[in-house]
């Protein structure tokens, strides 16, 4: 069974991986022309424009510069690459000098940063002006690829699921888990009854001490352990297990702030809530064992 | 307090009368200090292109003005201060990173009308805006059950406000611990900004002459390590996430990829921003979808608890109702489904009804599928894909708008919805951390979603307001108020507008996460989608907090880590928040 399991990881993990190579195999621009994606290479990896730059070579807007012709498109190219060659000069050479200014006044450098955010347009928006004409962009996923390492991954999803529950059995897992629920819920419930019955003798930085030194470890051994419910009774009932630990505990907390805050009668209210709580929820566990016992006999 | 007695008892004063959650005083506190930071986070925002959430700040303003100058002593009324303040605040990202994308979007030939702002469509924006809080609030507290009480999410940043909230009781130990943790970090945060200015990032692997491709760059922040430590190993999978695109995808794609993929693998970002962001989008969806259909025995358990909890009258104890009543809830998605049809139907004088009720009902189950994810990606990270779920509500609605309408018309009515949908989102988050530290204190639920609706409508009044007199007096889009994000959103309206989508990368990441959701590894789709999503000197830095959380409790114990690491992680987070307020206001108004 445990083979079956590790078969079933790595399956899920070779069919997720190949898939996500897939998926970001191909960008949009490989589907462009050749000699429109030679006329995109010829731009500046760091080109960064104005507005204004790019509007005295061309009156076309960056978004419908994909409605030009090649060859217009391609004549915009040529006449911004001189302008933008000098932009990325003269951009270096403002960063550089912004970072001699950062060393001598830091908080004026601080100052400038705000306006480097203004948006430029890039080298990408230039090829996005062009992807953005093309009229399929659905094969960008080589979706035989990518469906084929999805189907090895689903082989993986289905042998990991079906050997779950026998696999955490087999391991005694889930049986010992039970057992610090079933330890910390009676832990629980004496500790939090001691509370509720000598609260009147308590004084509020006493109540707290108690909570956190006799309550808080038990909460947190029951949680942690809590996924042996799931497999013994199944989603519906740890849903409803939960539901009574989880106010148990919420009322614990509320016994806690009020006692820092020392309104006893309030620490008292809520104690005597939590208890009712951890009762039913102890009381579910007990109803719910005897039933899978019958079930199991019959 | 007036009408308490108090008593000295020991170090702790003994008092009497009821224990102040929800009260008028909490309330008109968590306004004042909603406003203002709604006041300060949006104006910075617009500046500086990021947010800040803030609900740890309230919590400490809520403790000094609760506790210092109107000495009341109550965690549970400052739970409800900070919850209401958060509520407020939760706008400012809601509104900042999307309406002023129509002042920038007006400066593009064609769409010169789209930013008329006059009452009408003020009036509308706001109204657009309480409807789209009142149903992600709506959608998310029946989820409280299944990610609080049933899965027991971390919420990182609950867990700070908690710390915060419990430091008066919690000893002097972990107050200090808080305290040094906020020291420590907010002064490495400050040398950091005053030495690096914003982009405070180290890049070790060009230092080191490690292969540009790997991206190993860290994000100098003592915060996200903070926030790695209190996910504990629950976060793992965000970080293996990050790991898998730049470790294993990246150097693979050298030999797989296509041309133009293998020219960009040593270009990071560019890889990130083309390829794994919308993989990541397409996969968080696609988780997202896959946990709810494999938690449904979950979520319909929690919603039949508070339906047969609204049914018992005066029964035992243990059956007390502290859940928000259920058909409150289906009233108020129901009321907000139609409402947002009305809303959908006067944006526009072009908008027919038929197209109004399409955009408003799949806008309102984008609602739904949004909550989750972000519910979930807070709850296990922190963060929130709050801009990718905004993008891909956008593009829905714009996509419907554009068939039939001009352009003008589309962008307008879209971004209506638009912002309805971002705001319904944000509240859908903050109310979940919030009432994660509202356990963490012992608060009643139902309290702290009153406290959240009864935040959540002056945020968008103030945020909207403040919006307006910033664009007269500056000009959106303009040096002085450069609004990044909105700019961002801008691009992508304008990109959809001429069917420049990425849908096919979308489905593919879908399937991607739907595959990990059904793997039967708790949530691990969502947080491997989440890693492809975030930049990875983000990943990078939370992963060291990770690493550290499994290490002290495997060397130290788990009691240590709740005893020490904790308090002081949460200060961690705490400090570098507080000093990031500050530098914003600094850089606005210094």
């Amino acid at each position: 069974m445990n083979g079956s399991r590790i078969a079933g990881q790595i399956l899920l993990w070779v069919g997720f991986i190949s898939a996500a190579l897939a998926a970001n195999s191909q960008r949009e621009f490989d589907f462009l022309p050749d000699n429109e994606q030679a006329a995109l290479k010829k731009l500046p990896e760091k080109l960064m424009l104005n507005k204004d730059e790019l509007a005295s070579v061309t009156t076309t807007p960056v978004r419908e510069l994909g409605a030009l012709s090649l060859e217009e498109f391609e004549k915009v190219i040529a006449d911004i690459t001189p302008i933008s060659d000098e932009n990325v000069a003269a951009a270096e050479t403002a960063k550089a000098s912004a970072e001699q200014e950062d060393a001598a006044n830091e908080t004026a450098s601080a100052k400038v940063e705000p306006k480097a955010k203004i948006k430029k347009i890039t080298a990408a928006d230039f090829e996005k002006s062009r992807t953005s004409n093309l009229e399929n962009k659905w094969p960008t996923i080589p979706w035989l690829w990518y469906g084929l390492s999805m189907a090895v991954g689903l082989v993986g999803v289905v042998l990991l699921r079906s050997t779950a529950k026998s696999a955490e059995q087999e391991q005694g897992k889930v049986k010992q888990q039970f057992e610090v629920v079933q330890s910390s819920l009676a832990a629980l419930n004496k500790n939090v009854s001691i509370l509720s019955q000598k609260l009147g003798e308590m004084s509020p930085r006493q109540s707290l001490d108690f909570i956190d030194q006799e309550c808080a470890p038990a909460f947190s051994d029951f949680a942690e352990s809590r996924n042996a419910l799931i497999q013994r009774f199944g989603m519906q009932h740890y849903a409803e297990i939960m539901t009574q630990f989880a106010s148990a505990e919420r009322f614990i907390n509320r016994a806690w702030s009020a006692s820092a805050d020392g309104y006893m009668h309030e620490v008292q209210t809520s104690v005597d809530r939590a208890l009712a709580h951890l009762i039913e929820a102890d009381a579910l566990i007990k109803k719910l064992s005897v039933d899978l016992t019958h079930q199991l006999n019959s | 307090m007036a009408s308490n007695n108090s008593s000295d008892l020991g170090d702790i004063t003994l008092k009497e009368g009821p224990y102040p959650e929800l009260t008028w005083v909490a309330v008109v506190v968590g306004w004042a200090i909603g406003g203002l930071i709604a006041v300060s986070i949006a104006y910075a925002a617009l500046i500086l292109g990021f947010s800040i959430e803030g609900s740890e700040l309230a919590a400490i303003l809520g403790w000094g003005v609760l506790r210092g100058v109107m000495r009341r002593t109550s965690i549970l009324e400052n739970n409800i201060n900070q919850t209401i303040a958060s509520a407020v605040n939760g706008a400012s990202a809601g509104i900042m990173f999307t309406v002023p994308a129509l002042y920038i979007l007006a400066k593009t030939e064609g769409l010169e009308t789209v930013d008329d702002f006059n009452a009408s469509f003020i009036a509308l924006l706001v109204f657009a805006s309480i409807t789209g809080c009142i149903l992600g609030l709506a959608f998310v507290i029946p989820l409280r059950k299944q990610m609080i009480d049933f899965d027991r999410l971390a919420y990182p940043g609950g867990i700070a406000v908690a710390t915060i909230l419990k430091s008066p009781g919690a000893g002097t130990r972990k107050a200090m611990l808080l305290f040094i943790g906020a020291l420590i970090s907010g002064g490495i945060h400050l040398l950091v900004l005053i030495k690096m200015g914003e982009d405070h990032d180290w890049a070790a692997g060009a230092a080191f002459g490690a292969p540009s491709m790997l991206n190993i760059v860290f994000y100098l922040s003592v915060m996200t390590i903070g926030v790695g430590y209190l996910s504990g190993k629950g976060g793992f999978w965000f970080g293996a996430g990050g790991f898998l695109c730049y470790f294993v995808l990246s150097p693979l794609l050298m030999y797989f990829g296509g041309d133009s993929v293998r020219e960009l693998v040593d270009s990071p970002n560019a890889m990130r921003g083309q390829l794994y962001r919308p993989t990541g989008i397409g996969m968080l969806i696609g988780a997202a979808v896959g946990g709810i259909i494999a938690a449904f025995p979950l979520i319909r358990s929690a919603i039949k608890s508070m339906h047969a909890a609204s049914q018992r009258v005066n029964e035992d104890i243990a059956s007390k109702n502290d859940e928000m009543p259920i058909k409150l809830l289906y009233l108020a998605v129901i009321g907000g489904a139609i409402t947002m049809v009305v809303i959908a139907f006067v944006s526009s004088p072009e908008m027919t009804i038929g197209r109004a009720i399409l955009m408003a009902v799949l806008g309102t189950l984008w609602v739904w599928v949004a909550g989750v994810i972000v519910a979930e990606c807070v709850g296990r990270t922190n963060w929130s894909p709050l801009s990718g779920m905004t993008l891909i509500a956008v593009t829905i609605v714009v996509l419907i708008a554009k068939s039939g309408m001009s352009n003008p018309a589309a962008v307008v009515s879209s971004m209506v919805v638009g912002v309805a949908i971002c705001l319904a989102v944000s509240q859908a988050s903050d109310m979940m951390l919030d009432l994660k530290s509202g356990y963490l204190v012992g608060a009643i639920p139902r309290r702290q979603q009153f406290a959240q609706y009864i935040g959540m409508w002056l945020g968008p009044i103030i945020v909207l307001m403040l919006m307006i007199v910033l664009h007269q007096q500056y000009e959106i889009g303009s040096d002085k108020l450069p609004a990044p994000q909105a700019t961002a959103l801008a691009s992508v309206v304008d990109g959809i507008m001429s069917d420049d989508v990425p849908s096919y990368r979308y489905t593919a990441g879908g399937g991607l996460g739907l595959l990990l959701a059904f793997s039967g590894l708790g949530g691990i789709g969502v947080l491997v989608g989440l890693g492809f999503y975030m930049p990875f000197n983000i990943v990078l830095t939370y992963t060291i907090g990770n690493l550290l959380r499994i290490v002290s409790d495997k060397t130290r114990g788990r009691a240590w880590s709740h005893d020490v690491g904790i308090p002081f992680a949460a200060g961690l987070i705490v400090g570098e928040a507080l000093v990031g307020v500050g530098y914003a206001l600094v850089m606005v108004f210094g």
